[in-house]
């Protein structure tokens, strides 16, 4: 892709369409790298920029706290870094030779860079009965806030789904007291994140915590009663009983602006690893973006906070014609019960595992190989483990079994010997 | 308040790989690190989560929060990485002795 020479042309007005983290953090380092020109931040929402992470865990458990907490920023923050931040605004179109972003209202903005960090819809679960006011979904604090009234004590939670969200709303729903029963196609919990052992490991976790789960069944109706869902019906002829239906089945990538304007559309909007789409002036980032991947040939689209994070803040720099590059390997993080599970890189049954501890730990990691070379790892509750791991796994170096699986080895005498490389 | 010097512990308590935790008050905890042969003070409670800084990583001048890989930098307290955004809180070190000090306003 054609790339902006940095002399020509700097830009002096750069509009942001979507208001999650990697807008945000799109803003924050346009300004950290000294541009002085207007910023407009467009959000969807009636809410600033928020993190999402906790609505699934820490917002479930206090429902005051959605209201209040999660934002990025103070409204203050934007005032004193001269970000216009507009709440409640949708953008219609855009105009590639005008260089203009259309409003539903019909307002024109014009830009000198665009970033569309438009993320992604909640893939709706299309069973009649769907659209009853206890079937919930979760992206938004409004979301979260309607969620969490439906977590009470002793409910009956049916819950559709558990990749990350289903499961750490599973986690937080059994911590409310909750009845919860879990119904995923798959064989395990979040098995595309962890693979099947350490998803067949977080399925006995969720069992001994009573979350009651039918893996390997789909949802396939729902009993209504009052406009409510009353019970869910299996494949395996299984009748769910509930008092409310929580459904966690995925996003599906908000590319409309970018397809319609005729900018190239995969399986979200195509970028660079400047995170710079097929028109020169506009970027793109978060969980709408797809982009070169980090290990291997293909392309890939992240839906981790990390990630969007660091994706805006390339497109940042890749605007002003600064060195930018977003190559490195997914990570991400889930909270459920006590442990702290973190992730880095590739994580797949195609690679092999090495452990270091075991399953049966309370801390443990497991560390992926594609024959010699490292290429990703989770760690669960093994924070400073988890920070080598992400070093090793961004350096992309072979690494000897041995020597990770040996407590007797530091991970850090790795790090030292990787340096001196 | 101004600022009281008060011990943290001793040089021989923190070394590179190990930061050291202090309680200040029944409500705070700071954190000291050693950076080749100086000491360097901030908050313990990371600016983005319930965390403890001296339970990270910390590695050439900068500390990764346990909990999310978020890090600061450990001389300035700015953060160096998503999703730490805020800064932490730094307090000056001195050393009296085998003894570090760091200085507190009693907040």
């Amino acid at each position: 892709m054609e790339e902006v020479a940095p002399s020509a042309n700097p830009p002096k007005r750069v509009v942001i369409v979507g208001g999650g983290i990697a807008s945000d953090a799109c803003a924050a380092e346009l300004r950290q790298s000294g541009f002085n020109g207007s910023i407009q931040l467009l959000c969807g929402e009636p809410w600033r920029p928020y993190e999402r992470p906790p609505l699934s865990k820490e917002a479930l458990d206090d429902k005051g706290s959605i209201k209040e907490q999660f934002f990025l920023h103070s409204e203050g923050w934007y005032d004193d870094n001269a970000i216009e931040l507009r709440l409640g605004v949708h953008a219609a179109g855009l105009d590639t030779r005008q260089n203009t972003v259309e409003l539903t209202t019909g307002e024109k903005i014009g830009f000198d860079r665009l970033l569309l960090a438009t993320g992604g819809a909640v893939r709706k679960l299309r069973i009649e009965g769907g659209e009853a006011p206890n079937v919930h979904y979760l992206r938004t604090k409004d979301d979260a806030q309607s969620l969490a009234s439906a977590l009470t004590q002793g409910s009956r939670v049916a819950i559709i789904g558990m990749g990350v969200i289903g499961a750490e709303i599973a986690a937080s729903a059994r911590k409310l007291g909750c009845n919860v029963t879990a119904i995923e196609p798959e064989a395990g919990p979040m098995t595309r994140a962890l693979g099947s052992q350490l998803s067949n490991w977080l399925a006995g976790i969720h069992h001994k915590h009573g979350v009651q789960a039918l893996y390997g069944v789909s949802v396939t109706g729902f009993v209504m009663k009052d406009g409510l869902v009353r019970a869910v019906e299996c494949s395996d002829g299984t009748l769910v009983d509930c008092d409310a239906v929580c459904v966690g089945i995925g996003i599906i990538p908000e590319t409309g602006l970018a397809s319609d304007a005729g900018l190239a559309v995969a399986n979200g909007i195509v970028v660079d690893h400047q995170n710079r789409t097929s028109v020169p002036s506009i970027f793109s980032a978060g969980d709408v973006a797809e982009l070169p991947a980090f290990y291997g040939m293909g392309r890939v689209r992240y839906e981790t906070y990390q990630n969007a994070a660091e994706q805006g803040a390339t497109a940042a720099r890749a605007m002003l014609g600064q060195a930018a590059d977003n190559t490195g390997p997914c990570t991400f993080w889930t909270n459920q019960y006590d442990l702290n599970i973190q992730s880095v890189g590739q994580v797949s049954d195609d690679f092999s595992i090495v452990w270091r501890g075991s399953m049966n730990d309370q801390g443990f990691v497991a560390f992926f190989l594609d024959g010699e070379r490292l290429v990703g790892a989770v760690a669960v509750n093994r924070a400073r483990d988890m920070a080598v791991a992400r070093k090793l796994v961004s350096a992309k170096i072979d690494v000897r079994p041995g020597d990770l699986a040996s407590e007797a080895v530091t991970l850090r005498t790795l790090l030292k010997a990787m340096r001196k490389n | 308040m101004p600022d009281k010097w008060i011990k943290a512990c001793n040089i021989s308590d923190v070394s590179e790989e190990e930061p050291y935790c202090f309680a200040v008050s029944t409500e705070k905890n700071v954190a000291i690190y050693k950076i080749e042969e100086e000491f360097f003070c901030t908050d313990d409670l990371c600016t983005h989560g319930n965390a403890s800084l001296s339970e990270g990583f910390a590695d050439e001048g900068i500390i990764e929060c346990p909990f999310h890989g978020g890090a600061f930098n450990i001389r300035t307290g700015e953060p160096a990485s998503y999703p730490c955004i805020k800064a932490l809180r730094t307090y000056a070190v001195k050393l009296d002795g085998d003894a570090i000090m760091i200085a507190y306003d009693g907040e």
